[in-house]
């Protein structure tokens, strides 16, 4: 579970990442005003497309990258978490 | 004057809600602080959802738009869908197992434990707290900006110093935030944190809805989508500023202007593009000047404007979305959330949700330069606009009370983070478990509550004209600046308590000076555009790394307690 070795599916999850971060910053579009849709400017519209192209990056992660290992480690010990933090934490008050 | 009733209705709403809410609070301390235990995916989204977007996306866009463009929309919006949508992945779900595997409550207890320092929560807090109360503000402003203008003309006897003469007889803005944080107190303290949850959900049902119905009426007004694109302020071949329409009230119609109507000049117009067009449908920047009446002497002043975003803004401004990896609320919601899973629907329909309801904004403010005179104030741009174009008093009041519902849903989680923390991580923490009931623990975090809402009204009275955006961008930049320490905390098994408070220094001082530089709460650039977000951030990250390598590691215990080890 160590963030070291990367996956396969958390090395797609950043690439896709890096891709549209590039794709947001859309320089091609920053002189052009043409009306496409909508009544939005081309500018507009090319980032709405990119809302919804995030919304489909998560279903992405959501089926195929969801790190389950956490949730599984986190989940069998489900009672056990009520006890407050304070009750648990031996670290020494400086 | 029908305006108020339909306000009146929508908040005595709220407070039956929170009643209703108040009959299932078992009125335990923890239930107050913590419903999200039993908080379901739809819920989970629509309080993220809601307390994301307060006046800052409804009020705030469209007065952005307004000044700036379409470039709104890119440098807070879709930045944002894709920056929260990874956060809520990569950080989300890790804080929410290490909560439910350790029982962490709040930011403060998992930072204390992760870098093995109590020091550490005592210096976090009052600087959560500090960045927290801009939030507050603008909800505040925002309610005071939006009611005064749509209620223009209904006590003019009574209130006699408006904003700006057009609307005498208004509620004033000290009135309306009044009232907005009585009410918001009163569902809280009568719910808890499953009454406010409940409240957000209706709430953030209603602003949405409220957005598309402004929305449809506002193009309905000007003839349709296509006509309301060609509105925007245009700037022509001699660089004046001109407009070319007019809504004629009377007739309920857009108009064409027989002859354009000048109302300002680009200034250094040999190095502006001097080719016609609407400057607010593109990103390309340019300065320009108007004039506005001074509402006190009735002259008319000159003031600048710029227009459109220059490139190193746009480019450094996703550094600010990074706050919601930092924001108090947040963080509570992902440390006790129901189950891992309840997060999947809010990483996937979250950029949604965002373009849903800024989409709008950003074109009714665009379309708004065209219509309005440009010195209306920013933060009054959409009810300035609803007003002059759907004029229906009940529509109107519906519409402000989407308004309202967005700004409430915002405060209302931040008043009980508030609490929460404070009693949890400063008092409890300090006096132990044992030395408050629980029903003394309940009136401590209420105290405070009631406390910091006192202050911050008083702070939003003073500021009562500050731009709602801008200052928002204040709130988030230092909540970024504060980003590298958890991203460290869940990342780099070597970040140690030292290099934590490095980082959380260097993000206060360089926040604090920026804020200072900026006229605390202006727009402020560093060179050729830079946000001060960058630069806190980078200043935060440096810091943290550096005292970090040349301290000693965190003990093996901590490690394993907050890194497992593969099975």
């Amino acid at each position: 579970m160590s963030a070291s070795s990367l996956s396969v599916s958390a090395r797609i999850f950043w690439l896709i990442f890096l891709v549209l971060l590039f794709l947001h910053q859309d320089f091609w579009n920053w002189t052009d005003e043409r009306t496409v849709f909508l009544g939005m400017p081309v500018g507009l519209f090319h980032h709405a497309l990119f809302s919804v192209a995030c919304s489909v990056f998560g279903a992405w992660a959501v089926c195929r990258a969801w790190p389950k290992e956490w949730e599984e480690w986190a989940d069998p010990l489900d009672a056990s978490s009520e006890e407050s933090t304070e009750s648990k934490s031996s670290f020494p008050k400086e | 004057m029908s305006v108020l009733p339909v306000i009146i209705v929508y908040l005595s709403l709220l407070l039956i809600l929170g009643w209703g809410s108040s009959r299932f609070f078992r009125g335990t301390s923890r239930d107050f602080f913590v419903a999200s235990h039993s908080i379901g995916p739809f819920l989970l989204l629509m309080s993220v959802f809601g307390t994301t977007m307060t006046a800052f996306a409804l009020v705030g866009s469209t007065g952005k738009s307004f000044e700036r463009g379409i470039g709104t929309y890119g440098l807070m919006a879709s930045i944002s869908g894709l920056i929260h949508m990874a956060i809520f992945f990569l950080i989300g779900i890790r804080l929410w197992a290490l909560g439910k595997r350790h029982g962490y409550l709040t930011q403060i207890q998992f930072f204390r434990a992760r870098f093995e320092s109590d020091g550490l929560g005592y210096l976090l807090f009052p600087i959560l707290v500090l960045l927290v109360v801009p939030y507050l503000l603008i909800g505040i402003i925002g309610a005071g900006k939006v009611i005064e203008p749509v209620t223009a003309g209904a006590f003019p006897e009574l209130f006699t110093n408006p904003t700006i003469p057009a609307w005498l007889g208004g509620v004033p803005p000290w009135l309306s935030g009044l009232v907005i944080c009585l009410v918001v107190l009163t569902y809280v303290f009568m719910g808890g944190s499953r009454g406010a949850a409940v409240a957000n959900a209706f709430q953030t049902l209603v602003f949405m809805a409220m957005g598309m119905v402004a929305f449809y009426f506002v193009v309905h007004s000007l003839g349709g989508l296509g006509q309301a694109a060609q509105t925007p302020m245009r700037m022509t071949e001699d660089g004046s500023i001109v407009q070319d329409y007019r809504f004629d009230q009377q007739e309920g119609v857009l108009k064409k202007r027989d002859e354009p109507l000048k109302i300002g000049s680009v200034k250094d117009f040999s190095h502006s593009n001097p080719t016609p067009r609407h400057p607010h449908l593109q990103r390309e920047p340019l300065v320009a000047e108007f004039k506005r009446k001074n509402p006190q002497t009735g002259e008319l002043v000159s003031f600048e404007r710029e227009i459109g975003t220059s490139f190193w803004s746009f480019v450094t401004y996703l550094f600010i979305p990074l706050s919601v990896g930092m924001f108090p609320h947040l963080f509570q919601h992902w440390l006790t959330a129901r189950s891992a899973r309840a997060f999947k629907l809010t990483v996937i329909a979250h950029p949604i949700c965002i373009m849903i309801v800024w989409v709008p904004c950003v074109l009714i403010g665009t379309w708004a330069t065209g219509l309005l005179p440009p010195g209306v104030p920013p933060p009054a741009v959409l009810s300035a606009t609803l007003d002059m174009l759907v004029g229906d008093p009940l529509l109107t009041g519906l519409l402000t009370a989407g308004v309202l519902a967005a700004i409430m849903s915002s405060l209302d989680s931040q008043f009980l983070c508030l609490g929460t923390m404070f009693t949890n991580d400063v008092v409890v923490h300090r006096s132990g478990k044992e030395a408050y009931s629980d029903s003394q623990k309940l009136r401590i975090a209420r105290f405070f509550i009631v406390g910091i809402v006192f202050l911050t009204y008083l702070l939003a009275m003073v500021l009562k004209n500050a731009n709602v955006f801008d200052l928002a961008v204040w709130c988030f930049s230092g909540f970024s600046a504060l980003f590298p320490l958890v991203f460290a905390a869940l990342y780099w098994k070597r970040a140690t308590k030292q290099g934590a408070v490095a980082s959380v220094l260097a993000a206060l001082l360089t926040w604090l000076w920026f804020f200072r530089q900026s006229g605390y709460g202006g727009e402020y650039f560093v060179g050729p555009g830079i946000t001060p977000a960058a630069i806190c951030f980078l200043a935060s990250s440096l810091a943290l790394i550096g005292f970090s390598l040349i301290t000693t590691p965190p003990r093996s215990s901590t490690i394993d307690r907050f890194f497992p080890k593969r099975s």
